[in-house]
């Protein structure tokens, strides 16, 4: 069952490093460049946890992996996995059909929770070639970093479009036992994953989502995604918070909670002042607790 | 937790309306159509062709429980359909496209149909009539943004085009060992905005153009100078590489006695000297957020496209899918390469 109490109220997102972000291209430049040196991205992780962040919702990039190297301290990562580089596009292949591992069994190394691949992995069901990406991403993060895992909407909206309950049951037992005990999934179409989960009576711990005033990215309409916030026992962490960059932190985040949203994920391209806005958004959610 | 039920046909139940869709080639474009299929309300998901039986049993795993063949007739007989979408490879996409024509299905290409009017040839031996039920769709043309720039522009509110620049950027850096598989720049990314320049300034009847190759033979950058049937000329540049961001860039650029036109897949601006076609005097800036998204499901830059083929079935336009602008792309590609060998201006194939 899910674990709703157990679902962050606050994330520094920093999947736009990796990720095509939803904002202006201009701003995208900057905020890549701002964080270029691994000095600066590391610096700018201890400020959001010190303003309240309890974790990053990152992929294990590179990019990331050198900003937490230059750290000695845990910091706690919500991994967005598999990762899916915007290069993938040179290929034909689809996304999770490529590796030499695609029957998942490189996820094994998941102790007992690979057990709940064992039937994908014979059938060729999908969420073993993705636990095995997963785990492979999950190699790239220290035992102490990992606060969770988020199943990336491209392998989330691929389950969720062909009808494969499967998928989400066993991506749940795998990644609970895998990355700390926390699993969820980000998702592009929140109102049809939600009454999907419903039907087929599966709880994640959270599911990442877009909310904003504008509802941009909000699938398969505003109104269908706000009434998946308010759906009982599903916490949602509400992305996309700008709308791309035509609203402020502060409404889009004010809009999120108002319609039921758990948590938040403002990502480094949404945030001037880390420090500040983060404790902003912080001294709210404290309050509303 | 309780256990999860069986897996649903989401297409179950579907009306005699509904059109039934086929789609040929599980790569990721082929994958991401049936996903746009299944969740589509107008169509149902006949099932697939794919030669390749790993990607065959990818897209059985994932949870596509349809009929998924590894050839065309053997999906037909399993599985009748009204329409295939072709998302094969593209040395392959023309001779299946024109034989699903031949049988009598409507046809929608994701993309060009071939690399070359010779590639296409198949195509081109089909009877006019045969031909018409062809569609292409490449990813530009539907593009929220660009559609609206495409508006403005053929709402004349910039009055006549004097200057008209087009690029493409890639942001893709190769290492010298691992050069770009199979496609080169102008595969890649050219022939889209040429499709797009189509419909926005109309056909384009000669070019100029050079080349660089980077990483080998292939094409990695080009420069060519477009003549449009109509005398407006369109400088296009088009390159993999600009560091930095991972997203592809495409930019037209208009400027016309009454006003200017920028319009990229990031946002547009159009500056005009007189309020005109609903935007007052100055500079009005459009981003994503700012235009209606009506599409329930995305299952990304292809599904805009499958939904107007599938509108198209039930009897609405979809003029932006027509097959004919992407033979004539194709033209150009052919006469681009032409005038990269010979360093002249070469005449497109009508």
């Amino acid at each position: 069952m899910s674990r709703s109490g157990a679902a962050p109220r606050l994330l520094l997102g920093a999947t736009c490093l990796d990720l095509p972000p939803r904002t202006t291209r201009d701003r995208a430049l900057e905020v890549a460049g701002r964080f270029r040196e691994s000095e600066s991205l590391a610096v700018t992780l201890v400020k959001a946890l010190g303003a309240g962040a309890e974790a990053v919702y990152a992929v294990p990039s590179p990019t990331m992996r050198a900003a937490l190297a230059e750290l000695r301290r845990a910091v706690p990562v919500l991994a967005r996995l598999p990762h899916t580089p915007a290069s993938s596009d040179l290929h034909y292949e689809p996304e999770f059909a490529r590796d030499g591992d695609a029957d998942g069994a490189g996820a094994l190394g998941a102790g007992f929770g690979g057990l709940a691949l064992v039937p994908a992995m014979f059938t060729g069901e999908l969420s073993a070639a993705v636990a095995a990406r997963c785990e492979h991403g999950a190699r790239f993060l220290a035992p102490r970093d990992r606060r969770g895992l988020a199943v990336a909407a491209q392998a989330t909206d691929l389950a969720l479009a062909a009808g494969n309950a499967r998928f989400f049951e066993r991506m749940l037992a795998w990644g609970r036992a895998r990355f700390d005990g926390l699993a969820g999934f980000e998702t592009g179409h929140l109102g049809l994953l939600v009454k999907r989960l419903h039907e087929w009576g599966v709880e994640p711990d959270f599911v990442i989502a877009s909310v904003n005033p504008r509802g941009y990215a909000m699938k398969p309409d505003v109104a269908g995604a706000l009434a998946a916030l308010k759906r009982v026992g599903l916490p949602v962490l509400a992305n996309e918070l700008r709308a791309g960059g035509v609203v402020s932190l502060e409404e889009g985040a004010t809009f999120a909670r108002e319609h039921g949203a758990h948590g938040l994920v403002p990502e480094l391209v949404d945030l001037d002042d880390v420090a500040a806005e983060l404790r902003a958004l912080r001294a709210t959610a404290d309050g509303d607790a | 937790m309780t256990a999860a039920p069986q897996t649903p046909a989401p297409d179950a139940g579907a009306g005699p309306d509904v059109r039934r869709l086929a789609v040929a080639g599980l790569g990721r474009a082929g994958i991401a159509h049936a996903m746009a299929i299944v969740q589509h309300d107008g169509c149902a998901f006949a099932g697939a062709f794919e030669p390749r039986a790993e990607l065959r049993r990818f897209a059985r795993g994932a949870g596509f429980s349809q009929p998924l063949e590894g050839t065309l007739t053997k999906l037909r007989e399993r599985s009748p359909f009204d329409a295939l979408v072709v998302c094969a490879p593209l040395d392959s996409r023309a001779g299946v496209a024109a034989d699903a024509l031949a049988a009598g299905h409507d046809v929608l290409v994701d993309g060009l149909p071939a690399r070359s009017l010779a590639a296409a040839a198949p195509l081109v031996a089909l009877p006019a009539d045969v031909r018409a039920r062809l569609r292409c769709a490449t990813p530009s043309l539907f593009h929220p943004l660009l559609r609206r720039g495409a508006a403005v522009i053929a709402s004349g509110v910039l009055g006549t085009p004097a200057t008209v620049r087009a690029s493409v950027f890639v942001s893709r850096v190769f290492a010298h060992g691992a050069p770009p598989q199979g496609d080169d720049v102008l595969d890649f990314a050219v022939g889209d905005l040429l499709v797009l320049l189509d419909h926005v300034l109309g056909p384009v009847v000669r070019v100029s153009a050079t080349a660089q190759r980077l990483y080998g033979e292939r094409v990695d950058e080009a420069h060519a100078t477009l003549t449009h049937a109509n005398g407006v000329v369109t400088g296009l540049d088009a390159s993999w590489s600009v560091p930095g961001y991972p997203r592809a860039a495409v930019v037209i650029e208009v400027e016309g006695d009454r006003g200017t036109l920028i319009a990229s897949d990031d946002a547009i601006e159009v500056d005009l000297a007189e309020a005109d076609g609903g935007m007052d005097a100055g500079v009005t800036r459009v981003l994503p957020a700012d235009l209606p998204d009506t599409l329930p499901f995305d299952s990304g830059e292809g599904a805009r496209a499958l939904h107007a083929f599938v509108s198209s079935l039930h009897g609405g336009a979809a003029s932006e899918l027509a097959g004919d602008r992407a033979m004539r792309a194709l033209g150009v590609l052919d006469a681009m390469r032409r005038a990269f060998a010979s360093g002249a201006t070469e005449e497109c194939a009508s």
